[in-house]
């Protein structure tokens, strides 16, 4: 799986094309392979509670509508997919 | 001005669009400009590289809560959601603020609320688009012209889907804005409105009027708050920790006695605010994950004081002036979260945070120099906002501006000047680092002084369009008139503010102790205003007249037909009225309902909170709590195009007999011969292109452009004026709002002048088809002119301003007529001349048209460039070509004196 500056815990949004990479502190483009500091922002996708159901969509706790992007730091439910 | 010095710019149309002998044969750039701090241009660099962006992250976890609840009070319902989103927000801090949090974690983001409206973000084949499109409600987004630069998404790339060509979406997060919004299909209010508008008898023809443009757009569900001035008194008396005390305590005097549903509210408020406390927190801890990580010492000393400043003021109040900016802001972006609200005003901003600087900056706690960033700062986190809503409202009427007007000056509760030292600073921030919002308002009075006044002139001339000045006095009286029946007293009509772009408000002043000392803090306290019938096209309803309500662009028979032969003048203006009439009774009846189903579907728990008198009462702003509520008006447009036309057809038609209303109508319908605005893309009479045919209807053209105009000081055009004024003035009074008020007129374009000018036909006054009209109320139509600046005042002053909720005069100036303090003085001088014949507003863009030329050609080159447009600020390359060739006309001064 691709490794994206979007998918980092340190990217920093700034907008829909770019954020801002707090450990190297420059700006990144969101759809660029990050660095080999990459480290996995929490999202949906890799929460164990969501279940993919189709492109972009799935289902959180077998129950709620949810989409694999969204960020999930401020979730209290989450929790990493396979630890 | 002669004609002979004037020739070279005299266009074939006999239009000069300009005032005076012009002296600079070059461009003139602004005379005075100022840089920001350091900290402050980082900032602005980084917002010029943004883009408008859309999220999903607020809508998705609002929509997810409402639909856990079903079956839940409604009032409860809301507040939950609200709480869900607001505490899942991913929280945002950018390197170098000092003041922080945004409405999503964009820096320049923004969000859909499909709980107001859905049907919006549905494919074009989609079934929703096309009933929608049958009701008439997205006929106003088809003649919407975007500005193509900027931070505008204008087209889809890669992985980024353009919305209505202004905001970006990434691709991965489309699905679930579709979903979403499936969702709220039935359930939103724009439908569940739209299902009970349907009972109003003249439905039909209210569908009719939309389809046609004659009316720019619905009002409940689009931006159904705003336009209205925001109070900050209780998060800043009580904190948020006390204001959820203070609503235990109510819940306990109130719980299980008559009138529930104060309990209700109370308990919305509790959980609506631990939502936002949650909100504050998380950036905090945020801040302080920044801080642990950070290398750079300041930057790490900065974000540990970001952090400890949110950790405290997300439960108690404010101690320092850094803290009581930082918190009013966090309230404003709260309100804004809440609905789809442009207008949202700070009013007396410096005013209400005074104490506390004062008190800071006699300590030695703070600097002029910090002030200054932060205020600096302030500029920046307002100029971020965006505001969500379809292309016709966002681009069409807003120009993708979100109208937080800051005032300064006007009087105090006891009638003395109300200004202070940090207003200076907040004039002199607005000059350093010139941005769009806040917008400022200087509210003139005499008993202003000079030293404020001429610092006002001098951000003037940075020619950014602000401050706007706005008449105290006038507007004083509009609001005792339109108040003292709800018992409102002089000593707190003073506490006025302007709401949104030129919403004059009701206000209120709320005692705090600091220092030892009271102060009285003032701050709104009506509803939100610019809310029932939403910009009627005049000229839209005389071409109706003419042609028997017929619109010649679609076709449709839009009003009954008249039937009426027209033979007369009187006949033309009895038919006109009767039009007009029917057309804001339909409205206002379909909107009472729309803003009904606001009410009960998406209650406003965060602003009613905010908003004196809900939290006394108990009652949410639906339930008029506010302690002012007369506040629903109806807006027009084109007034000044109305009335050279009307002056046209008196002339013309009945008293000279140039031409009869048949050949008139006919060169109307062949537009004069000349090619449709579309067709050349050039929206303004500057520069038109000729048909074949057009000597055909030249001798009638010609009589149309040469009729009496608005603006001269000519007695004949004025009294046509005047008693429009009068008459539509009173008439507003005869509509009722859903809270039973009665309406009042309100006179402003924002950017309506654009779309509603491209759905009309060649006016009587000779302005081609589908050119834009003239921008504001007061403002002359483009090149028509030609007596100098105190000429145009005596027209625009021949009626009583304060019968109306605003008027709006827009000049443009050249620099070089305002250079030097000698200039500055003139300008003052002009100003208050205005101010003393009782004009309520007038603004200026102090400008070389050439420039502006240029920048249209080179918009990669002007970035940072700034006009006025009506009551707003906004960068030149975010506007739509049509807005721009209209200010690129508008006459431009070369004298003033």
């Amino acid at each position: 799986m691709q490794k994206l500056h979007i998918d980092c815990e340190e990217y920093l949004v700034i907008d829909v094309f770019k954020g801002f990479c707090s450990t190297k502190k420059m700006i990144v483009l969101a759809d660029e392979e990050g660095c080999e500091d990459f480290k996995q922002a929490k999202k949906c996708r890799i929460c164990k509670h969501f279940t993919p159901t189709e492109e972009y969509l799935g289902v959180c706790m077998g129950k709620a509508t949810a989409y694999p992007d969204l960020l999930a730091r401020t979730c209290n439910d989450f929790e990493w997919k396979g630890k | 001005m002669s004609t002979t010095q004037m020739k070279e710019d005299v266009n074939e149309l006999g239009l000069f669009f300009q005032y005076g002998k012009r002296f600079q044969k070059e461009v003139t750039g602004r005379e005075i400009e100022k840089d920001p701090s350091p900290r402050a241009k980082k900032i602005r660099d980084l917002y010029f590289e943004t883009s408008s962006s859309v999220s999903m992250e607020f809508p998705y976890w609002y929509t997810r809560r409402w639909f856990e609840l079903e079956g839940e009070i409604p009032i409860i319902r809301r507040a939950e959601a609200l709480n869900a989103a607001f505490s899942h927000l991913t929280p945002a801090i950018f390197p170098g603020e000092l003041l922080v949090m945004g409405k999503t974690h964009h820096l320049r983001g923004s969000y859909p609320m499909p709980w107001l409206s859905e049907s919006y973000f549905m494919n074009k084949e989609d079934e929703m688009y096309n009933e929608a499109l049958e009701a008439g409600k997205l006929s106003s987004d088809m003649v919407t012209k975007w500005g193509i630069g900027g931070g505008n998404v204008t087209e889809s790339m890669g992985n980024i889907i353009s919305i209505a060509g202004k905001f970006g979406l990434r691709r991965e997060e489309l699905p679930i804005l579709i979903r979403t919004a499936k969702m709220w299909k039935n359930r939103s209010v724009e439908d569940i409105g739209h299902k009970y508008e349907q009972m109003v008898p003249e439905y039909k023809e209210k569908e009719a009027i939309m389809r046609s443009v004659i009316c720019m757009f619905d009002s409940g569900y689009t931006l159904p708050q705003g336009r209205e001035v925001i109070n900050y008194y209780y998060p800043l008396k009580y904190g948020i920790e006390g204001i959820i005390e203070y609503c235990k305590k109510k819940i306990n005097e109130v719980a299980g006695y008559p009138d529930m549903n104060r309990l209700y509210f109370y308990h919305a408020v509790i959980i609506a605010v631990k939502g936002i406390k949650t909100w504050i927190s998380n950036h905090a801890e945020e801040s302080k994950r920044l801080m642990e990580k950070e290398k750079d010492h300041q930057q790490k000393m900065e974000y540990a004081e970001i952090s400890e400043i949110l950790e405290w003021i997300s439960s108690k109040p404010p101690r320092t002036f850094h803290e009581a900016l930082q918190l009013s802001w966090i309230f404003h972006l709260a309100v804004l979260n809440e609905d789809c609200i442009s207008g949202m005003s700070p009013g007396r901003l410096g005013q209400i945070l005074y104490p506390w600087w004062k008190r800071d900056m006699d300590n030695g706690t703070l600097t002029r120099e910090r002030t200054m960033e932060l205020l600096e700062c302030m500029r920046m986190k307002f100029t971020e906002l965006d505001c969500f809503a379809s292309m016709g409202v966002v681009g069409g009427v807003l120009s993708g501006n979100t109208f937080n007007n800051l005032c300064i000056g006007g009087l105090n509760k006891d009638g003395q000047s109300a200004t202070n030292e940090l207003e200076m600073l907040i004039l002199e921030s607005a000059i350093t680092c010139a941005t769009p919002q806040p917008t400022l308002s200087i509210l003139y009075d005499e008993k202003l002084p000079e030293d404020i006044l001429m610092k006002g002139v001098e951000c003037t001339k940075i020619g950014t369009g602000y401050p706007a000045w706005v008449n105290n006095q006038t507007a004083t009286e509009f609001i005792m008139n339109n108040y003292q029946s709800e018992g409102m007293k002089l000593e707190e009509g003073r506490a006025w503010s302007i709401g949104g772009c030129l919403e004059t408000s009701a206000g209120t002043w709320m005692p705090i102790e600091l220092n030892g000392n009271q102060h009285w803090m003032p701050g709104g306290a009506g509803a939100a205003t610019s809310v029932g019938v939403h910009f009627i096209g005049l000229p839209k309803v005389l071409e109706l007249v003419l042609f028997d309500g017929i619109d010649q662009r679609t076709g449709e028979q839009i009003f009954p037909p008249h039937n009426c032969r027209l033979e007369t003048y009187e006949e033309v203006l009895d038919t006109f009225k009767k039009y007009f009439r029917e057309t804001v009774k339909v409205l206002c009846l379909c909107n009472n309902i729309q803003h009904d189903v606001w009410r009960k579907i998406t209650p406003p728990v965060i602003n009613s909170l905010l908003k004196p008198d809900c939290l006394v009462k108990g009652k949410d702003i639906g339930q008029m709590g506010s302690r002012y509520n007369t506040t629903f008006n109806v807006e027009v447009c084109g007034g000044v195009n109305l009335i050279n036309s009307l002056s046209s057809i008196k002339k013309n038609v009945y008293e000279k007999k140039n031409f009869t209303l048949g050949e008139l109508k006919d060169a109307i319908l062949h537009n004069f011969g000349y090619r449709h605005a579309d067709e050349v893309k050039s929206y303004s009479l500057m520069e038109q292109k000729k048909g074949q045919d057009v000597k055909k209807w030249a001798s009638i053209h010609k009589l149309c452009l040469n009729a009496p105009k608005y603006g001269n000081d000519i007695p004949y055009v004025d009294k046509i004026f005047e008693n429009w004024e009068s008459w539509f003035c009173t008439m507003c009074h005869d509509y009722k709002s859903l809270y039973d008020k009665p309406l009042y007129a309100c006179q402003i374009s924002v950017s309506t002048h654009g779309p509603m000018g491209a759905v009309t036909l060649a006016t009587a006054d000779g302005r081609l088809a589908g050119t834009t009209f003239a921008d504001a109320s007061m403002s002359a139509y483009p090149g028509t002119d030609k007596n100098g600046p105190y000429a145009l005042f005596n027209s625009a002053t021949c009626w009583n301003h304060s019968d109306s909720q605003n008027s709006q005069l827009n000049m443009k100036i050249h620099p070089s007529a305002v250079k030097g303090r000698e200039g500055a003085r003139k300008l003052l001088e002009l100003i208050r001349g205005y101010m003393r014949r009782g004009g309520f507003h007038v603004q200026f863009n102090i400008v070389d048209s050439r420039m502006l030329r240029d920048a249209q050609d080179n918009p990669d080159e002007y970035r940072g460039l700034m006009v006025r447009v009506a009551g707003f600020t906004q960068y030149w390359v975010e506007l739509g070509k049509p807005i721009q060739d209209e200010i690129i006309a508008r006459t431009e001064y070369e004298e003033i004196g």
